[in-house]
């Protein structure tokens, strides 16, 4: 394994809760969250090169992961022409105490939301900054926060 | 803050901190291995663009195609299609291209990388229907031509109106997928784009 393969694969390990986070809120299926994390590796190697030059691997990442995660959704809609119905069958916690039933009440509103709103609550509840969810995302930080507050309207809405 | 507003807040907050134990307890699991890894820079990306291979083959297809009608003795107007369809395909291709690298794409911020995912399907769906129809004009010329010089003028007709039908399925299919997926990409760029304009 050469430097490069060596400092990708210390990268991935690194940040590998937040790629499966990112998997794990766009799809509950087992299977599908497979294949998105393993189609975020792919895209993150082949991506790597371009990447080095710029400074903040956390924003790359997150960059790299929803938009993988939008397209592959994306792709759904075009073969099914449905929203992907997110199951909530999976449950990171095997008991059924308190915190597990808060985790997937947590998932089940989110999972309400659409795929923009759902990505930007995910970066929200990642602790980023306003200005980091507008660099991944594309908008200003006035944007943010407007964004913001009209998600948490809509959680509000749906009777949080 | 009246009561409703502290109530959300404080739900949001729990949130936070549900989602952050949820992530420690990724962080314990193993989620990867050696294997996943080495296949993922081995592996070849799931393409959503033709492969860069492509392009020359397809030009050295073309320039063999022209050769050949030379070769053959082929009809002018036969000889001057092909030549057509490779003038204006290929840099039609590169139009399409523009601006899209495929191991870059996604490295884009979301809005970015949307905008350019759409204005590439949207051109890449006009130079597919450009070339059916191109192609179905070539197969009406072809038919017509066939009929001049009497060969089995019904025959010629009938496979006329077969490609025809054809082209049409094709690009019917294609547009009412490629209708889908712009959508998808607008709802995104609309959502984003909802206070910055």
């Amino acid at each position: 394994m050469d430097n490069k393969e060596q400092a990708f694969t210390q990268l991935v390990r690194k940040h590998k809760s937040t790629i499966y986070s990112v998997c794990y809120m766009f799809s509950k299926d087992t299977d599908e969250i497979d294949d998105l994390f393993q189609e975020i590796l792919i895209r993150l190697w082949k991506g790597y090169d371009s990447f080095r030059a710029e400074s903040d691997v956390r924003t790359w990442i997150y960059r790299v992961s929803l938009n993988c995660c939008l397209n592959a959704d994306k792709k759904k809609r075009r073969l099914t022409g449905n929203r992907v119905p997110l199951s909530v069958d999976i449950d990171p916690f095997e008991d059924t105490d308190d915190r597990a039933l808060q985790t997937k009440r947590l998932y089940a509103r989110i999972n309400q939301l659409g795929l923009v709103d759902r990505a930007i609550i995910l970066l929200w509840l990642e602790g980023l900054s306003y200005e980091e969810i507008g660099s991944i995302m594309g908008i200003t930080v006035k944007n943010v926060s407007f964004q913001l507050h009209r998600i948490k309207e809509e959680l509000k809405k749906s009777n949080l | 803050m009246n009561k409703e507003e502290f109530d959300i807040n404080q739900e949001l907050e729990q949130m936070r901190q549900d989602y952050a134990a949820l992530k420690e307890q990724f962080d314990k699991q193993q989620i990867i291995n050696e294997q996943l890894i080495q296949n993922a820079m081995k592996k070849d990306v799931r393409r959503l663009f033709l492969s860069k291979k492509s392009i020359p083959i397809g030009i050295a297809f073309a320039i063999l195609a022209v050769i050949l009608s030379y070769v053959q003795g082929m009809a002018w107007w036969l000889r001057l299609a092909i030549i057509i369809f490779s003038i204006i395909f290929f840099p039609g291709v590169y139009w399409a291209y523009k601006g899209v690298r495929e191991e870059e794409i996604y490295n884009g911020d979301i809005l970015s990388t949307t905008e350019k995912l759409r204005r590439f399907k949207k051109r890449y769906i006009l130079l597919e229907v450009g070339s059916c129809l191109y192609f179905f004009a070539f197969v009406v010329a072809a038919t017509l031509f066939m009929t001049s010089m009497n060969i089995s003028a019904e025959l010629m007709w009938r496979r006329g109106i077969l490609i025809a039908l054809l082209c049409v399925g094709t690009l019917a299919l294609e547009y009412s997928s490629a209708k889908r997926l712009l959508n998808a990409c607008d709802d995104i760029i609309d959502r984003l784009k909802m206070k910055d304009e």
